[in-house]
């Protein structure tokens, strides 16, 4: 136990000198009322455009699970491409059948205010025909924007591990709060009933009322 | 100043991308004609931060009309206000970590300029490593390259070092996502023994009340003598 609390002391002072100098993970937030739209405009036709979005909980009563939302994908023609129903956090990746401004657009069908947490990235990797076209550009172009295409995969997956660590921390924090609250609620009830109990016993044997009838 | 609007989008995408391959970030948000549109952002400290947002009508041909833009650190401290301008940039360093809000309205007296009643604003944060300017790396090394290296290895070797750099950025972003998850995992298991403790504490609790009524009941009996 002391072995452990010290390794986790050494992990998060390793994380303080860390943390000056990180790649900052960030998702995009938004608070989705009704619907809300975001547009990404991709340049070239097959290009991959990958993302995805976590909803961040608000407090849920009852259900364990979160009700979702929504999030359809249409294309510049007005064509849906991927539609995913009722999720509360998921990842997508398509092809760009034509270039234009795509929509992303979120639902929540329910009435409370949800904050959705999001990165879309449009990659591109020039082919032989952009090769033919761009006198500049060389063979090993085309490898260094794999390179970059899968350095971006892996921050995108960051991106929704670090978004559903969040949400998995705001679970965390509601159920200590729970815990307490609803057990320290439990004791104060059981202490008010047992002595509601006291007061009724007293008051059936007091002269007052009916002596005899017990 | 009418472009084609093709044109026009991939200038702006090439300006704000400023690499070999135009690889956009940016994300295109409609604003409404009256209220805000506003988005979060979750940043830690001490990271630089550039946000570039450039306002264009619907018909993607023009600067649209002028916005209101306001960027709130997460204790509400105004960090970039502007009023009735297209395009900008705004550039800060984070002083506390927490959630950002970056917030885009309409300009009011503007109906004129409107046509559907939202205007299309492009929102580009680069924050950390992606906010380096690259530009002035490559002006700097090419004094140091050798003389021998040929025009177009050059700027291969820039994308390499950036994808180099981006490397270790990600490797950094792991272990401190790997803090976080031992972080919460020690407050699991705390809660896990409070969990146990707390049960326990209410069998407690219900015995030892139990056990005052049964004695102040005995009580009050043997004084009403009636026991």
């Amino acid at each position: 136990m002391e072995r452990r609390q010290a390794k986790i002391h050494v992990f998060v002072l390793i994380g303080l000198i860390l943390l000056n100098s990180i790649n900052q993970i960030s998702s995009l937030s938004v608070t989705v009322n009704d619907e809300e739209c975001v547009q990404e405009y991709v340049l070239y036709e097959g290009d991959t455009v990958s993302g995805n979005f976590v909803v961040v909980d608000h407090d849920i009563f009852w259900g364990s699970d979160h009700p979702g939302l929504d999030f359809t994908v249409t294309s510049p023609a007005g064509n849906i491409v991927q539609t995913l129903k009722g999720t509360s956090g998921d990842k997508f990746e398509f092809k760009a059948p034509r270039s234009g401004m795509y929509k992303f657009c979120f639902h929540n069908p329910y009435s409370t205010p949800e904050t959705v947490s999001f990165y879309i990235h449009v990659g591109h990797i020039p082919n032989e025909h952009d090769l033919a076209k761009d006198e500049h550009l060389d063979p090993v172009n085309v490898k260094i924007a794999e390179l970059r295409e899968a350095l971006e995969s892996v921050v995108a997956e960051q991106k929704y591990l670090k978004a559903r660590d969040t949400r998995h921390r705001h679970t965390n924090e509601s159920t200590r709060k729970r815990v307490i609250l609803y057990t320290v609620g439990e004791y104060i009830f059981l202490a008010a009933a047992s002595g509601l109990q006291v007061l009724y016993i007293r008051k059936l044997f007091s002269k007052s009322v009916a002596y005899n009838r017990v | 100043m009418a472009i084609s609007p093709v044109l026009f989008i991939g200038l702006i995408c090439l300006a704000g991308g400023g690499s070999l391959f135009p690889a956009v970030e940016a994300i295109w948000l409609t604003v409404p004609t009256s209220g805000e549109r506003c988005v979060y952002e979750d940043i830690q400290a001490n990271v630089v931060v550039v946000l570039d947002y450039i306002c264009i009508d619907e018909a993607f041909t023009q600067l649209g009309p002028t916005l209101d833009v306001r960027v709130t650190s997460p204790y509400g401290k105004e960090l970039y206000k502007i009023a009735n301008v297209t395009h900008g940039q705004a550039a800060f360093t984070t002083s506390e970590s927490g959630t950002f809000l970056a917030c885009l309205a309409m300009h009011h007296d503007q109906s004129h300029h409107s046509v559907n009643n939202s205007v299309i604003v492009s929102l580009d944060w680069k924050m950390g490593i992606r906010a380096k300017d690259w530009d002035s790396v490559a002006k700097k090394e090419k004094i140091e390259a050798s003389p021998s290296f040929p025009i177009h290895i050059y700027g291969v070797e820039l994308e390499i070092r950036k994808s180099t750099e981006y490397a270790s950025a990600i490797r950094a972003n792991i272990l401190y996502l790997r803090i976080r998850e031992a972080y919460m995992r020690e407050i699991n298991e705390k809660t896990n023994q409070r969990v146990a403790q707390l049960a326990l504490m209410s069998f407690g609790v219900a015995f030892g009340v139990s056990i005052i009524q049964v004695w102040h009941l005995k009580r009050f009996f043997l004084k009403k003598k009636l026991l």
